[in-house]
């Protein structure tokens, strides 16, 4: 029996050594990383919030 | 016309209606409506007039799925008695044949319908019509639904609208079934009738007699949205224009934004009302803030409402803007925010890297950076690649394994989009929107790819497979793929 030709395509780019942080351009400031860290406790503190706040809420 | 026996006076299939005075537009609120109601119907038909429509066709035995499962579930319960078929109307731009023959050929003339319920007090029922031609330069959620009439296949494009009764449906309800009609009828979500949407918001914490509705809890609006198979998140909105602009991340128009980018329509409550954002216009210079116009759909108002001011509101019940209800789709873990706080962060490092080594000649040189973030089905991203300069980076999101969902993040320079151009973005990042564990800066087990001024990078899900490209920067700057923006 005769097997069917196959290709196989493949995403284009060159492997890269390392994971994806190796490989972007860059990595974020120090600064930067703290805003991140502040930005995402205020998310945080924001949803549960919404959850207090929804408590009052009677909706018609 | 509010008798039972008026409402289906003979077998005639349908009427044709040519307003041509105040009178005659006057003539047709008031048959459905009785005097001192009707602000969505008088709405409906002030939508009408502003896309210049010259005729409209009456079917006067429409058979309403959802308005037939408000009648089986509670108008056959009572003793006086309720027609179960409503009328809809149809409205053109231009005039249409005597014997309806030419209704094919005006589909490009058809604004869509709005179905008029046998209930004088809350006469209007399902509606698409197409958003008001003062929000065609705007951003908004839109789909479109296949309408059939005499023998005639017409496209209604909008987003859908529903006013409540006051008895079975509250705009609670109401607010619930546009958000559901709508992702049924972009991403083939269950079809879900305004009964389905009564039934799914029952027990849990109850606010009030549940039939007839005195309204819902917030939490009832978190359970049957869920039960209808959609996954909200909730998030309280800054009570002042001061305090949003020091929320950055989560100020008013940032938290709205990003959810109408997605096309997914956003529920906002007050302490007793709620209401969809549907979408918003952005004009002049200066602060967001001051330059943003949103437009909601309110059951008790009308569809495309506009809102010059959040923070001053005429109407009590709209004060204040408290909590955002966000129907994410199903398969959305991530929220908006938590995807634009990861690929802000590493997009806005890689550009600052990448703008040290491009050519005065790219678009990143000297571009003040700003970021946009909205949700799409990764088909629907693929099929939007031509917009992408760089052919070897559209290839390789062309052939990226992608989830259904994906959060995109682009890099956008300010001075363009404040000027209002078409071309705007210098890169992207593409997040994984199944993957609900971003919280700290340095995990990108979420993010995809990155690519900006022709460098990309990618990863692949099962082998973690990392790849790179470098191709010349792009002179000039990429349309956004932003599908509400293309809507």
């Amino acid at each position: 029996m005769t097997r069917p030709t196959t290709t196989v395509v493949s995403q284009p780019g060159q492997p890269a050594a390392g994971t994806l942080k190796d490989a972007v351009p860059a990595t974020p400031s120090a600064d930067d990383r703290s805003r991140f860290d502040r930005d995402m406790a205020a998310l945080v503190t924001a949803e549960r919030e919404a959850d207090e706040l929804s408590r009052a809420i009677k909706i018609h | 016309m509010s008798r039972f026996f008026d409402w289906t006076p003979d077998d005639n299939p349908a009427e044709i209606l040519r307003p041509q005075s105040a009178d005659d537009w006057r003539g047709l609120h008031e048959r459905y409506a009785q005097a001192g109601d009707g602000a969505p119907l008088t709405r409906v038909l002030e939508l009408a007039q502003e896309h210049g429509v010259v005729a409209i066709v009456i079917e006067r035995r429409y058979i309403d799925a959802d308005y037939r499962s408000e009648h089986a579930a509670f108008y056959s319960t009572t003793f006086r008695r309720y027609p179960s078929v409503c009328h809809r109307l149809h409205f053109f731009k231009s005039d249409v044949a005597d014997d309806l023959t030419n209704l094919e050929s005006l589909n490009d003339a058809y604004v869509g319908y709005s179905v008029m319920r046998p209930l004088r007090h809350a006469p209007v029922g399902k509606t698409m019509m197409a958003a008001p031609p003062e929000l065609a330069t705007g951003t908004f959620c839109s789909t479109s639904e296949t309408v059939h009439l005499f023998g005639a296949s017409l496209t209604a494009r909008g987003m859908p609208f529903i006013s409540q009764d006051a008895q079975f449906l509250r705009c609670a309800h109401a607010a619930q079934w546009m958000v559901l009609r709508h992702s049924s009828l972009r991403y083939d979500t269950p079809k879900w009738l305004t009964a389905d949407v009564q039934a799914a918001a029952l027990g849990g914490v109850v606010v009030g007699r549940q039939v007839p509705s005195e309204g819902l809890s917030f939490h009832q609006m978190l359970v049957s949205l869920d039960r209808l198979g959609l996954s909200p998140g909730r998030l309280p909105l800054p009570r002042s224009r001061a305090d949003s602009r020091a929320a950055g991340h989560l100020s008013l128009p940032g938290v709205l934004c990003r959810h109408v980018n997605s096309q997914f329509p956003v529920i906002v409550v007050s302490d007793s009302h709620a209401w969809v954002v549907v979408g918003y216009t952005v004009s002049g210079t200066g602060p967001m803030h001051d330059r943003i116009t949103f437009y909601r759909h309110d059951d008790a108002a009308g569809p495309y409402i506009k809102v010059p001011d959040p923070w001053n509101e005429p109407n009590a019940a709209h004060t204040p803007w408290a909590l955002a209800l966000t129907p994410l789709q199903r398969k959305c873990y991530v929220t908006a925010e938590r995807a634009e706080l990861l690929g802000s962060l590493w997009l806005q490092a890689s550009a600052d890297q990448m703008k040290t080594r491009v050519p005065e000649s790219a678009a990143l040189h000297g571009a003040d950076v700003t970021f946009r973030t909205y949700a799409v089905p990764s088909w629907e991203f693929k099929r939007s690649l031509a917009r992408i300069p760089v052919g070897e980076v559209a290839e390789m999101y062309r052939l990226a394994h992608l989830p259904r969902f994906i959060w995109v993040v682009e890099a956008l320079d300010r001075d363009a989009l404040e000027s209002g151009k078409p071309d705007v973005v210098l890169g992207e990042v593409l997040v994984d929107a199944t993957a609900n564990h971003v919280g700290t800066h340095d995990d990108l087990t979420s993010m995809i790819a990155l690519h900006v001024a022709g460098f990309a990078v990618s990863q692949s899900a099962d082998h973690e497979r990392v790849q790179t490209l470098t191709s010349p920067p792009p002179e000039g700057l990429y349309p956004s793929g932003c599908p509400a923006a293309t809507a």
